[in-house]
């Protein structure tokens, strides 16, 4: 049962993808050609999801809009994870000083609600998805850090860790050949789970205008352009909105079905 | 048949745990001892004794807080040559997540060894320790305690040690499990004349296996 959700979800999750990386190829109209003729029409079987001010296809643009989402998304997550990570092994594993340091720097971006420090970081760096995910890269690799400091330090001193060293394994290659292969589970479980909240906050920075700026098709800028229409013509909100609901959803439930498979507690009791 | 230089000089060796609360524990307090090539020492003695940190101290895993330990007539000073140590459970020593073949011939692959080279090495030495030849591509929970703790011999005999140090090898092990180990480590002595710390608690096995012994009381030796 527990495979069969995993297979479900990751499929689900994979279609997400392949959708974003092909959207140029699968938008049965031109998601940024203008017919102000045809603006706020209703879904229908010509415009599924309708149209928006401008008369573009509402469902072209939710298509193409996901690359811009999805893809930044998985780009913001791959960094942070990657480094928090890094940073996190390094501070566990050596300790003394660089772990004071890493921990008081880590402690600051925490001690900061999330979405205000972002929103600061991509005020100053100016508009723009890239620069949204620098801001919120800043902010949440602690998360990873922690993670990974932690359980570094409970396998560093463990004896197998004793028994590399005395086989001549230096610094790195304990890392690499003891600490990472057993702290990756856990941290590949947080990165599933972080990819809905990530891409709802980057849908939040660009809601607020300092993500993805007009005319680029994005699901958090696409709600923030048509939340006037939304008692008028609710179609222009909540078509991007239902995407980012499906794929936080698909995403958040791959990550809990991949906890699972990976839980060895939950494997043992087969 | 001592030689004039012992293999091991221990002098007051001392070691203090700095405590979370801010109370340092002393483990222990001003040791000193001799071992001379060929020996099998056994160190004896409670839980929380200090068995376990002389043994650390002298595989160099935790630095002393003073004294010295020489080693061949050398002062040892991180992880000595010729020092290799076999741990109380035989499956919290090799890492879950590599396999058995890969955990005992790291050293050896360290040393720059093929692993094809390796792996020759490590059989025969499996089958010094009789341990069948298709453990090498099993993961550690696949084997039985024995099995493992044999392996982790094996391990520690690939570095070709002068010195190995059994902390408390046989505890985690039931009373047949630990006679075979015991022959095991009784034929490796003879064949290799390895100089044997035996660490345990179990005063009728040492007294059995060893031809010294030492008692060690909350930190001192008695």
């Amino acid at each position: 049962m527990k495979k069969k959700k995993l297979i479900v979800f990751a499929f689900l999750a994979l279609l997400i993808v392949l959708v974003a990386i092909f959207a140029k190829w699968l938008c049965p109209y031109d998601p940024y050609e203008q017919d102000l003729s045809a603006s706020y029409q209703a879904p229908s079987f010509i415009h599924v999801m309708g149209t928006d001010a401008y008369g573009r296809d509402m469902f072209s643009r939710v298509i193409i809009g996901g690359q811009v989402s999805i893809l930044a998304t998985l780009l913001l997550v791959g960094i942070i994870s990657i480094s928090g990570t890094c940073i996190g092994i390094i501070s566990g594993f050596f300790g003394g000083t660089v772990d004071m340091i890493v921990m008081r720097i880590s402690d600051l971006c925490l001690a900061f609600p999330g979405l205000v420090f972002a929103l600061a970081v991509a005020a100053i760096l100016g508009g723009g998805v890239w620069n949204a995910v620098v801001a919120l890269a800043l902010i949440s690799w602690p998360k990873y850090s922690r993670v990974a400091r932690g359980l570094t330090l409970s396998i560093k001193d463990s004896t197998y860790v004793a028994a590399a060293r005395l086989a001549g394994d230096n610094s790195f290659q304990l890392i690499g050949r003891h600490i990472l292969p057993n702290i990756i589970g856990p941290i590949l479980v947080t990165a599933m789970l972080d990819i809905g909240t990530m891409m709802m906050e980057l849908a939040g920075l660009s809601f607020l205008g300092l993500g993805a700026q007009p005319p680029v098709a994005e699901w958090g800028s696409m709600m923030s352009n048509g939340r006037s229409m939304l008692q008028t013509y609710p179609w222009v909100v909540l078509s991007p909105g239902i995407a980012i609901f499906i794929s936080v959803v698909i995403f958040n439930l791959f990550g809990d079905t991949v906890r699972d498979a990976i839980d060895p507690k939950s494997n043992r009791t087969k | 048949m001592e030689s004039i230089e012992p293999i091991i000089k221990v002098e007051n060796l001392s070691k203090t745990f700095a405590g979370r609360s801010g109370v340092n524990k002393e483990a222990l307090k001003n040791v000193s001892f001799e071992v001379y090539e060929g020996d099998t020492l056994g160190i004896v003695g409670e839980s929380g004794s200090g068995k376990s940190t002389i043994a650390r101290l002298i595989a160099g895993l935790i630095p002393p807080t003073s004294g010295h330990i020489y080693i061949d007539g050398k002062e040892s000073k991180g992880i000595p040559e010729g020092v290799q140590m076999v741990f109380q459970n035989p499956l919290e020593s090799f890492n879950p997540r590599k396999t058995i073949g890969y955990s005992v011939t790291e050293g050896l692959r360290n040393k720059s060894a093929s692993l094809e080279d390796a792996k020759e090495i490590i059989m025969m030495i499996f089958d010094q320790c009789g341990l069948p030849r298709e453990l090498f591509d099993k993961y550690p929970h696949q084997l039985s305690g024995g099995q493992c703790q044999r392996a982790a011999i094996a391990r520690a005999l690939s570095m070709d040690p002068k010195i190995l140090i059994c902390d408390e090898a046989t505890s985690a092990l039931d009373v047949t499990v630990q006679k075979t180990i015991i022959e095991v480590l009784d034929k490796l002595r003879a064949e290799r004349g390895l100089t044997i710390l035996f660490i345990c608690h179990n005063l009728s096995l040492v007294k059995l296996f060893c031809n010294k012994q030492i008692v060690v009381v909350d930190g001192k030796i008695e």
